[in-house]
């Protein structure tokens, strides 16, 4: 089936929402309340569309095409028409964009620029409402600067099915809020500053921090589970500072977690900011130690398919014993995005055939003389007495008497890895090289 | 605090579910009785009313809070309604208004309401819930002194 916006045609399938094929296509429709993961609601009205035939401007998340349909996105009635509804969105909203932490990402702003540019007719005072609410789970909530769209209220009744945001109030009194006495509390809760299109619900782990202009994005995978949630770094070095890590956001992909992320793994970025600040030891050392006998290895199962083959290739030439151990956590698993395997990898430690059988590894870790830990949190911290120990670790670790060398963790490196579901996924590099060669480099020496 | 509906009131209850399809069709009658039945409604009446229509709290305290007949809070005062639509506007509620406010608004909370259906009585006013039509000044200090 093929429709006509703005004189372009464009394949699409029979039952699809208009501003779905809209946002299919890259083009750009406003919208505050329509999320293509929960769905439309119908009331913003900022997605209002000419619709060749019909009597008056209708709104894109409510239409479903039709053979031959002719839509206009652009002309000088519908932006009259954007163009009021805007105001009337705006019109008790504080304009305190200067110390907004959303302002670079707010739609408020961007729709304004593109359809707004009025004076206000306002002349009573703005109605006050509740600013700088904590809302509980890391959640801020400005409820002047909310456009009621109620995404937010959608994704705790809808989504995580708690339920605890709701609109309370009528007319312009309206606002967000929770019930008298309780908080915003659910493993997901910050989903809804993301979902905010304005900066009504902010980050209290991020707001104040950097502005967004100044951050630079790169596509990589959440390293939290065996889900494989598909985020968003948001990094930047400014002239003082070394490169730093200043949230995750979720990237949608509809196969794995749409739009979503758990805050376990939202927050998760805190560990990435953690890299091996120290000296590594010397690589000729390396090559002395690995002349010994009775040699094994344990590799963490959140490497990637790349690191894992180096690390792999590397087992072979000299002989040594490779182990791989699954981060399982009985109590992490909830249904949805969380699973149970806190392992990123474990899909790609069972393809290349790494034996992870603990009993093996124990009998193993008992008559070895040397180890090498590649960044396995059980070994991470241990003392192994007279035996020598080689550490391989991407965190910071303290001043040990064994060996150690540091590589580049997941935001620095690229790689490949294998959800629970078998999905194979690449991650991105930042644009910044770390301190620390990346593992595959640091194993490229050796050989 | 704790709220459990009185006795009268569980027996309309259980007749009220079979007019329904639905028990969340129960919310706005559960809320009234709530405040009938304590003046208010507190948040332990909330709590029990999502309890027993299986709703989250947050639901049944959006659905209160837009309804402005509502109260969150018991009254120190007794409450006067002041009916501020057209019929009574057009037969003088203006000055029946200014009238209590200068002479009552201390012993009496007075809030101005939308119609309240009684139109064939223009100007009107309530007393604790109670209708009062044809308010006059004379009628008005009658009925309240006798409170």
């Amino acid at each position: 089936m093929r429709i006509t916006i703005d004189d372009i045609s464009i394949e699409c399938e029979e039952g699809e929402l208009l501003i779905d094929v809209m946002l299919n296509n890259n083009i750009n429709i406003p919208h505050f309340c329509y999320h293509q993961d929960l769905g439309a609601d119908g009331n913003c009205r900022m997605c209002m569309v000419e619709i060749k035939g019909a009597k008056r401007p209708q709104i894109a998340c409510d239409t479903f095409v039709k053979e031959n349909l002719e839509v206009i996105t652009k002309s000088e009635n519908i932006n009259e028409v954007k163009r009021s509804i805007l105001e009337l969105e705006l019109l008790n909203h504080p304009v305190d964009c200067p110390i907004c932490d959303q302002a670079g990402e707010c739609k408020l702003q961007d729709y304004y620029m593109d359809y707004g540019l009025y004076e206000s007719h306002l002349t009573t005072p703005k109605t006050k409402k509740g600013k700088a609410i904590e809302l509980g789970s890391n959640v801020m909530l400005d409820q002047e600067r909310c456009v009621l769209c109620t995404r937010c209220t959608r994704f705790t009744s809808e989504i995580t099915k708690t339920g605890e945001l709701g609109i309370i109030g009528r007319g312009d009194s309206a606002r967000v809020g929770v019930a008298p006495g309780h908080e915003l509390n659910n493993p997901y809760a910050m989903n809804v500053v993301e979902l905010c299109p304005v900066g009504a619900l902010t980050s209290k782990d991020f707001r104040f921090k950097q502005r967004v202009w100044f951050l630079d994005t790169s596509k990589s995978i959440c390293h939290g589970c065996s889900r494989g949630c598909n985020i968003s770094i948001d990094y930047n070095e400014t002239k003082y500072t070394r490169e730093k890590i200043h949230r995750f956001r979720a990237r949608r992909n509809a196969r794995i977690n749409q739009s979503f992320l758990c805050d376990y793994g939202r927050l998760s970025y805190k560990e990435l900011n953690n890299s091996f600040k120290g000296t590594s030891s010397s690589i000729e050392d390396l090559k002395e130690l690995l002349k010994e006998d009775k040699k094994l290895a344990l590799a963490s199962p959140s490497l990637s398919l790349e690191q894992l083959q180096a690390i792999q290739t590397l087992c072979q030439t000299h002989n040594i014993k490779l182990f791989c151990l699954a981060y399982y956590d009985e109590s992490f698993g909830d249904g949805w995005l969380k699973t149970n395997d806190k392992s990123a990898n474990l899909a790609s430690v069972k393809k290349l055939g790494i034996c992870t059988c603990q009993e093996e590894f124990d009998a193993a870790l008992q008559e070895a003389e040397l180890i090498l830990n590649f960044d396995h949190t059980l070994l991470k911290h241990q003392e192994f007495g007279n035996k020598k120990s080689v550490q391989f670790t991407s965190t910071h670790l303290p001043p040990a008497c064994g060996y150690c060398f540091g590589f580049a963790n997941f935001a620095h490196d690229t790689g490949t890895l294998i959800n629970c579901e078998g999905i194979t996924q690449k991650f991105y590099a930042t644009r910044f090289r770390d301190k620390n060669p990346s593992l595959s480099e640091l194993l490229e020496q050796l050989r | 605090m704790s709220f459990r509906f009185n006795q009268e009131n569980t027996i309309k209850i259980a007749s009220l579910l079979n007019r329904y399809p639905q028990k969340k069709a129960l919310i706005l009658p559960l809320l009234w009785l709530a405040q009938k039945q304590e003046g208010f409604i507190s948040d332990a009446a909330m709590k029990n009313i999502s309890e027993f229509l299986e709703l989250p709290l947050m639901h049944v305290y959006s659905v209160a809070s837009f309804y402005t007949m509502f109260r969150f809070a018991k009254n120190e005062k007794k409450v006067i309604e002041v009916c501020r639509t057209l019929s009574c506007e057009l037969n003088g509620s203006e000055d029946i208004k200014k009238y209590i406010q200068s002479n009552y608004s201390d012993r009496f909370e007075i809030v101005e309401v939308e119609c309240m259906g009684a139109c064939s009585g223009a100007p009107m006013c309530t007393l604790e819930g109670k209708y009062f039509e044809n308010v006059t000044p004379q009628k008005i200090d009658k009925v309240f002194n006798d409170n």
